[in-house]
């Protein structure tokens, strides 16, 4: 029996709506002139205070769109996952950022400067920033988001939302997981000023969601889109291991 | 009876038994519906009354009663 679900769904990520000319105009801002010194510093401090060990980069693919997704400890997740992707990959990755960031001006300068960033509101309504990611990612981009929509006080990995399975699972774009560790001793939550201390990066084989495509057939798509937020958090806790 | 209806349908999508859900008993806080589980059921009427409902309207809906006034609302 089809129980597919997913036209009201595809409806609400604007999928039936041709792209507009230019999708991508709104996130290019002036900040983006500043990117290439900021990871420059990035890396330096890195190299001095807090080296980054990056295992299985070969993991992420050439050609986007994908999406890289990470569990959250830090502010400095971010620059920690893209310092060691080529520069020309770098500048094109997207993120998501809570208002709660975004709507702070400092905090917004410094965002911009490191990435095109798309404001997304998790507790009121997050179906704008899923469209908007949905039309970067139909644009050909990709994008990185940290599913557990916070930064994790004690290191454990929360559990995800699903906004990450919809937009794999509608877009036909492979995932690819990835673990963190070591931020939050580098940049506490709060904390003004980095630590010294060690990050390891793991990025795992990016996941396929062709199966979970061909699973909506059968099951209702909230439930397809649930398996899949829920495996790429099992992947994930698999890379801590 | 469009009532009995969405109760089967509500009560298929949430994976409950029918007998449990009562037509007052808040759907997010008495039965632990998430937000999105509440737009799979948007999902599902779509699907089953050809009716595009907007997400926002998520915000009217509390009850089974409410979903059966808005379900009644967009067949008109």
């Amino acid at each position: 029996m089809n129980e597919d679900t997913s036209a009201y769904w595809r409806r609400l990520l604007d999928l039936d709506k041709p792209l507009t000319a230019d999708p991508l105009a709104e996130y290019r801002s002036w900040h983006r002139i500043l990117r290439s010194f900021f990871f420059f510093l990035f890396k330096l401090l890195s190299v001095i205070f807090f080296p980054i060990k990056a295992s299985g980069i070969e993991n992420v693919p050439q050609n986007p769109p994908f999406i890289i997704a990470s569990n959250h400890l830090s502010v400095a997740d971010y620059p920690s996952v893209v310092a060691k992707l080529p520069s020309s990959l770098r500048d094109r990755l997207h993120a998501l950022a809570t208002k709660h960031f975004y709507d702070n001006p400092t905090a917004r300068f410094f965002l911009k400067i490191g990435s095109n960033i798309i404001r997304i509101d998790t507790v009121l309504d997050f179906f704008p920033a899923l469209r908007a990611a949905a039309r970067v990612l139909r644009a050909g981009e990709p994008i990185f988001i940290a599913p557990e929509g916070t930064r994790s006080e004690t290191g454990e990995v929360l559990p995800f939302k699903m906004g990450v399975g919809i937009l794999a699972v509608e877009l036909n774009v492979p995932v690819v997981p990835v673990y963190i560790k070591g931020t939050y001793e580098v940049i506490p939550s709060g904390a003004g000023m980095f630590r010294p201390g060690k990050i390891s990066v793991y990025y795992g084989k990016p996941i396929d969601p062709a199966p979970y495509i061909e699973k909506k057939k059968t099951t209702q798509a909230y439930d397809v889109y649930k398996a899949f937020t829920e495996d790429l958090r099992a992947r994930i806790l698999e890379l801590s291991k | 009876m469009i009532e009995d209806e969405i109760k089967s349908l509500v009560a298929k999508v949430v994976k409950i038994p029918e007998e449990k859900l009562k037509m007052d008993a808040n759907l997010f806080t008495d039965l632990g519906i998430d937000s999105l589980l509440g737009v799979e059921i948007f999902a599902a009427l779509d699907k089953k009354y050809k009716i595009d409902i907007p997400e926002t309207r998520l915000r009217d809906v509390k009850t089974l009663a409410d979903l059966i006034k808005i379900v009644s609302e967009f067949k008109k």
